[in-house]
């Protein structure tokens, strides 16, 4: 209690909670539209979806990483190798702990899943990522009153309850270009209210792949096709006496039709479990920054750092389980 | 509107606990674990995050109920 109470404390507690009040009056961060499927950015014409060019943007930062790492080898490393090094062999021995001999074969697997998820999450914490994008008339629901910030344009926390949908919208979303960071143009197409200020939504550039059910859905299918790939290698047509079983009678068979079903729920929980929790966690950081937009996100940040490399970890890891159990010959017991 | 307001939060939160406790018990669990047996620390760590995996996924299905009231 005594440390606590010393001076030095107490000013700095003043400053910060002084600091979370300035900014939640002077500084306030609108709380963006959050929606569920990936928005589509507008580039020559078609429409990318935002979290696609953030899972290149991973796969750009891997070949670079990979490519910067291996430029000049050395038998003792240092620098970016020694890093690639620590990284990979640590990874290794684990995988070989779980897989034994097979751990050859399946570490490229692996860790190719664990680096693209780990890369594609912490990109999401990159400031920019999220809120730096166009701003575009808005399809039908929600629109948010748009305003001028120096050379830039900005959404802000008024809401405009939107009521025309389809044509109109849709023609003045193609002229709305103007954009949050876009230089400004007289007329960009946005709608107005009937006091004269214009509304539109936020299109960003950059959104978390694993917010979108897309990229989470096709690295499970990957993962599940090969886990059923590795056990008919192993175990040849075998494999499939653990779904379609008739030698352990009436509770064999409806054994056999359970595993069946965990196979398709593993895809599911696999899925949902990594878009779950990123989506989880980019909505922590929209509302935490909403909530007092100085200070108080910071540990946010620290947090999804830790569940971003979690969950990295886990689907790599979870693979590989799978693997090792599908090579296991599983009626030698009975 | 209010009351998928009102379900959405009842998914997620009656959701969550089951998970919760889960957690809890495999946390307690492990780190009774390695404090027996402080060698076999980084196994047991790798074994916990899997199953913390696991449970937390029954808590992910929450979540998404949640977000498909709210969202769709």
């Amino acid at each position: 209690m005594k440390r606590l109470l010393n001076p030095k404390v107490l000013v700095a507690l003043v400053l910060i909670v002084g600091a979370m009040v300035i900014s939640k009056m002077y500084f306030p961060v609108p709380l963006p539209g959050i929606q569920l499927p990936a928005e589509g950015v507008p580039i020559l014409g078609f429409r990318v979806p935002n979290t696609f060019i953030h899972t290149i943007l991973a796969d750009i930062t891997l070949i670079l990483f990979a490519v910067l790492a291996t430029r000049n080898m050395k038998d003792i490393p240092d620098g970016l190798q020694n890093f690639a090094e620590w990284v990979i062999e640590g990874f290794y021995s684990i995988t070989e702990d779980i897989a034994g001999d097979r751990a050859r074969r399946w570490f490229p697997i692996i860790m190719t899943i664990f680096l693209l998820v780990i890369v594609a999450n912490w990109w999401e914490l990159v400031p920019g990522v999220d809120s730096v994008g166009v701003i575009e008339a808005p399809h039908g629901g929600k629109g948010y009153i748009v305003e001028k910030i120096g050379p830039f344009y900005t959404v802000t926390n008024e809401e405009v309850v939107v009521e025309h949908y389809g044509e109109e919208g849709a023609k003045e979303a193609e002229k709305g270009e103007g954009g949050a960071e876009a230089e400004a143009k007289e007329e960009h197409g946005l709608p107005k209210t009937e006091d004269g200020r214009e509304y539109g939504v936020l299109i960003p550039f950059l959104r978390a792949s694993a917010t979108d059910l897309n990229f989470t859905l096709a690295l499970a299918v990957i993962s599940m096709v090969l886990v059923q790939y590795y056990g008919i290698q192993a175990l040849g047509m075998s494999y499939f006496s653990k779904f379609i079983n008739f030698k352990g009678g009436i509770m064999g068979f409806i054994v056999g039709l359970i595993e069946t079903v965990s196979e398709v729920a593993k895809i599911i929980s696999f899925a949902f479990r990594l878009f779950g929790n990123i989506f989880a966690g980019q909505v922590l950081l929209f509302i935490m920054a909403f909530l007092v937009p100085w200070l108080l996100p910071v540990p946010f940040f620290g947090l999804e750092l830790f569940v971003g490399f979690i969950q990295a970890f886990v689907f790599a890891m979870l693979t590989l389980v799978f693997f090792a159990s599908a090579v296991e010959a599983h009626d030698e017991h009975h | 509107m209010d009351l998928q307001f009102l379900s959405a939060g009842l998914a997620i939160g009656l959701g969550a606990i089951g998970p919760g406790i889960g957690v809890g018990l495999l946390v307690m669990g492990a780190l009774q674990a390695i404090g027996r047996n402080p060698e076999a620390a980084n196994e047991i760590r790798t074994n916990m995050i899997l199953g913390i995996a696991f449970a937390e996924a029954i808590a992910i299905y929450a979540l998404v109920v949640a977000l498909v009231l709210k969202f769709v």
